[in-house]
Formats: C-alpha cells, sequence, structure tokens
C-alpha cells in the first residue's frame, strides 16, 4: 500500500542512518520525525548497504522519494532505463510522493550532474508538459516537480517562473514540491517578489515543501544546502502555509551535514513556524 | 502567454551551447542568451555553474578514489581530474558510476601511464567501490556445505557472492592502499614491482552483523582453481586441474580446503549438482 505522509520530515543522509534507522529511541514532541525523503538515485544500485538501510528506513518511516536524474526539461529522449529502474524502486517502497526538479540534467547524453534551468516559453512549457504526461502514465503515478534555485534568467524567457511552474503543472496535471528556500534564492538572484511567486502557484497541486539553506555572495546567492535555515525563508515558509495550509514540509541537508540533534531542532523551529501560521501551538 | 522575442534559439540549440559552456567551451558560447542584473553581470552568473560543473565530477571521482588523491596530492589529482571529466564525461544517470574508465585513463594517456602502478591502484578502488553495493546472496556457511553427500561431491559446480572480483598486481599496490587507507600520512616510499604479478580477490562479506570489504592476494594454484571454478568447472574437474600443481593423490583434500576458505570468506552462494 502506498504510504502517507504529513507533518515535518527530513531528507535521510548516511550521516544519519545510525541515528535514525539503528532502533534507539526517537524524539518525540516538537522534534519528531514524521517522516523521511530518501534520494532516489543514492538506492538505485544493484545491493548492499543502500538497500539495507532503505529497508530499515521504510519498517521505521513513509517515505517520499526524491530525484535528480529525470531530465524532464532535456531535449534528449526520456531515460527509460533510468525510469524503469526509478518504477521498480517505486513499486518496492511505496512511497507517499515521487518528485524530481523542473530543469535539465544532460544533453546529447552527457549528464552534467546539475539541475540547469530551461528557458521560461511556450517551447519549454509544452515539451516539458508532454514528458511529464508520459512518465506518469508509464509510472503509473502521478509525479510532484520540484522549482530549482537558478543563477541566470535567459534573457528570451517569456514569462515569470511562477507562471511557467504553473503551466507546466497545470498542462501535465502532475503536482507540484514547492521549495521555498529556492524561492528565496531565485528572488533574490533575479529581482522578484517571492511573495508574488507563492501568489502564483495553484495551491491545490503543493504536495510538498522543502527548506534549506544556502550561501550568500553578495551579488548572487548559491543554493547549497550547507547551512542552516536563515530568518527570510522562515517567514517566507510562513506565507507559504497561510496560504497552501499544512503541506508536509522538510529540512534538506546535502553538505556540512550536522549531528542529528541539530536538525531536529531545526524540524522543531519548522513544526513552530508552520504551527503559528496556522494560528495554533506548535504539537 | 507572451510572443517569444526574435531571438529566442530553439531549446534544443540552447541546451547544445548550455552544456558546451559549462564544458569549457569559450564564454561567447551563452553571449547575449542570460540577463544581467543589477547585482552581478551574465558572465558572473554562467559561471557559478561551470564552476559546479568540474567541482561536483572531481568530488565524486574523490569519492571513488580516495587513496589515489593521497598518493597524487591534491593538485595532481585535480589536474588528472580535469583532464578525466573533458576526455570521458558522464553518460550515466548517476554519478556513482563517474570514473568507471579512470584505470584506463591512467594506464593510457601521459604523463601517468609512466607510472603504471597508478592504474593499479584505480583498478583496486574501483573494485572495493564495486564491492560495497554488488548485488546481494546469501553466502553459503561451512555446515552445508559439511552435509553435502560424498557422492555428490565430484558433480559439484558453485555459484560466487556477485561482488566478488579477481585483479592482477604487478606492483606493491594493495599493501600500500592498506597503508594509506589506515593512516592518510604513512610513508611508505612508492610501491615496488612484484618478481611476477599477483592476484588478489576483492570482496564483501555480508553477514548478520554487517557488510565489509576485504582482499586479500591468491596463490598461484588457488587463483586457477578460482578462475575455473567461477568458469563452472565441477569439483572433479578443478581436483584434476590441480594435478599440475600438487600430487594427484592430495588434490582432492587441498581443493576440499580451498572450497572451505572460500566458504568461510563468504564467497560461495551455491553448491549444486548440475
Amino acid at each position: 500500500m502506498t504510504s502517507k505522509i504529513e507533518g515535518f520530515g527530513l531528507g535521510l543522509r548516511s550521516d544519519h542512518y545510525g541515528d535514525l534507522l539503528d532502533g534507539g529511541a526517537l524524539p518525540t514532541g516538537p522534534s519528531r520525525v514524521d517522516w523521511l525523503e530518501i534520494l532516489t538515485e543514492n538506492y538505485l544500485v544493484p545491493g548492499g548497504a543502500p538497500l539495507a538501510n532503505l529497508e530499515r528506513a521504510r519498517a521505521r518511516y513513509p517515505l517520499a522519494m526524491h530525484g535528480v536524474s529525470m531530465s524532464i526539461g532535456s531535449t534528449d529522449p526520456l531515460d527509460m532505463d533510468y525510469l524503469a529502474q526509478l518504477k521498480a524502486l517505486e513499486r518496492r517502497i511505496q512511497p507517499a510522493i515521487v518528485s524530481d526538479h523542473l530543469c535539465w540534467t544532460g544533453y546529447s547524453g552527457i549528464n552534467a550532474h546539475d539541475l540547469l534551468p530551461v528557458p521560461h516559453n511556450e517551447e519549454a512549457i509544452g515539451h516539458i508538459a508532454e514528458r511529464v504526461a508520459r512518465v506518469q502514465d508509464f509510472l503509473g503515478r502521478r509525479v510532484a516537480l520540484e522549482n530549482v534555485s537558478s543563477y541566470v534568467d535567459y534573457s528570451f524567457s517569456a514569462v515569470p517562473e511562477w507562471e511557467f511552474l504553473s503551466a507546466v503543472a497545470e498542462r501535465a496535471d502532475c503536482d507540484i514540491l514547492l521549495d521555498v528556500n529556492n524561492i528565496y534564492v531565485s528572488a533574490f538572484n533575479h529581482e522578484f517578489d517571492p511573495l508574488t511567486y507563492l501568489a502564483g502557484v495553484p495551491a491545490r497541486r503543493v504536495r510538498q515543501f522543502h527548506l534549506a539553506g544556502h550561501q550568500n555572495h553578495g551579488s548572487h546567492i548559491i543554493d547549497t544546502h550547507d547551512a542552516p535555515v536563515i530568518d527570510p525563508v522562515w517567514s517566507l515558509f510562513a506565507e507559504a502555509v497561510r496560504r497552501f495550509g499544512a503541506v508536509p514540509a522538510m529540512i534538506e541537508r546535502d553538505a556540512n551535514i550536522p549531528p542529528l540533534a541539530e536538525l531536529l531542532a531545526e524540524m522543531a523551529e519548522m513544526r513552530r513556524v508552520a504551527g503559528a501560521a496556522l494560528g495554533r501551538s506548535a504539537a | 502567454m507572451a510572443a517569444a522575442p526574435r531571438n529566442t534559439p530553439p531549446l534544443e540549440r540552447l541546451q547544445a551551447d548550455f552544456l558546451a559552456f559549462i564544458r569549457g567551451a569559450d564564454d561567447a558560447t551563452m553571449a547575449g542568451k542570460v540577463r544581467d542584473t543589477a547585482k552581478a553581470d551574465a558572465a558572473t552568473l554562467l559561471a557559478v555553474y561551470r564552476d559546479a560543473y568540474a567541482l561536483r565530477l572531481l568530488e565524486a571521482l574523490e569519492t571513488n578514489f580516495g587513496v589515489l588523491k593521497r598518493v597524487l596530492g591534491d593538485d595532481e589529482f585535480d589536474r588528472l581530474g580535469r583532464a578525466y571529466i573533458a576526455a570521458n564525461p558522464s553518460r550515466h544517470f548517476s554519478i556513482r558510476w563517474f570514473g568507471h574508465r579512470l584505470a584506463d585513463f591512467l594506464a593510457t594517456e601521459t604523463p601517468w601511464r609512466d607510472t603504471p602502478a597508478l592504474a593499479e591502484l584505480a583498478r583496486l578502488e574501483w573494485a572495493l567501490a564495486t564491492a560495497f553495493d554488488a548485488a546481494d546472496a546469501d553466502p553459503l556457511d561451512v555446515p552445508a556445505i559439511a552435509a553435502i553427500a560424498p557422492a555428490d561431491w565430484p558433480g559439484l559446480r558453485f555459484a560466487f557472492h556477485p561482488s566478488l572480483q579477481v585483479l592482477e598486481f604487478a606492483w606493491t599496490v594493495p599493501e600500500q592502499w592498506n597503508a594509506l587507507n589506515e593512516d592518510a600520512g604513512a610513508d611508505m616510499g612508492p610501491p615496488e614491482r612484484r618478481d611476477a604479478p599477483v592476484a588478489f580477490a576483492v570482496w564483501r562479506h555480508d553477514t548478520a552483523e554487517g557488510r565489509q570489504n576485504f582482499f586479500r592476494s591468491l596463490a598461484p594454484e588457488e587463483a586457477a582453481m578460482l578462475a575455473r571454478a567461477r568458469a563452472g568447472e565441477d569439483f572433479g574437474a578443478l581436483c584434476e586441474g590441480l594435478c599440475a600443481f600438487v600430487a594427484p593423490e592430495l588434490a582432492g583434500g587441498h581443493v576440499a580446503a580451498l572450497l572451505r576458505a572460500w566458504v568461510e570468506q563468504g564467497w560461495v552462494t551455491a553448491a549444486a549438482r548440475a
């Protein structure tokens, strides 16, 4: 049966396998972990410790699957080998959500292993919506696309990012994973109002929130996931919760990974901010 | 939807140019395609992607070839990594497999091919990385082998754990790997050339307590018997083969002893008559 996620979660990283999966007592109350998000590609391997740890995670938590290789915006053909492996993993662990990014990661068979931005225009919307529909047909389930942090704004983009994201989601009939930090980063880099972004996203499609830290270089912000969430992003998150409701939310940390206790404290803060935004005390 | 500006390139053309740019093509490749902002010019912003591309792939190489990096030093490893990235861009959906041709690259490209132990070291590290997440299989235990009826032995064929690999080393690279993996500052000098190449087995031993990678050298007769057993020869044929190394009356006992060692190390996952 497909699991369901609600409340507040963490991105599962190998540094915390011992703390989260070994069977010891886990925190209750505001810093409890309601669910985990796994990085899909880490478990698309033949076997060994990664798959054993995945089974342990699955036994203890509802899971969401988050990938980086769908390359939905690429003009290369869809990688059916990747999608077949993704589908097999999806069938095995029955995640609540399968997500990837609204971006392209490679061209002519070469993988840049980066979340590269697509221009916000009609050609890209049509191209991506058609591919998302094919992926959802192949997987037999809905997928959620995440807005990425971007550092460049194409001179020939025709519409703002939120209109682009909304148009793809509507035309493909897919869900949205809204990364609140990425909205903040892109708003800083491309000089738009993040609240306008939130107001332009269709609420009924938003299934999950991401939160993370970043590095501000003054002239631009790089989305590094190596630091705590900053106050302006917490404020934006509160706005997102007011607009989209009690959507499952989580912290992503991919570098400079601290002891679990530090992330649990950040989770408690996430729970507190969301509760306050909804007019109730943290529970 | 607003009408597209007249200078809009097709999506495919844009992606071809962008990828060429982050792989090192001239700045002109992306000229005019990206807006300056009040805070940063387009070149600064585009450089974020170009820098991140190389750094991410270098980091992936470091993950798979940590001891090679210690042997070469940071600067030389960086030079090697950038040359490899240029010649062998990633073509797999997962960055986990980046570096699968690094040993071949070291063996054929100057200046690294002049130090053949480097390619051997890369081959060992890749084998260890491969063993780590190779497919699972339950090893047989000694009682399971001991329970096989004597009459069945001559026709027994064996299946081996998917992580098991055999590599030949002309240099004392595995010894160097052991020293440097335990102590990054160990100074044991460069590896030495052996009198003759030595085969090593690399494998992951799965037990109830956990999983761990190992490697060890194989004597010539053990390497020969293991190759035959992995090729599907039965126990009787292995005993005949061993007669090239030991007296015929000792061959059966010797193969049985080898097999016991293989089982104890978790290499054997099935033993059955064809």
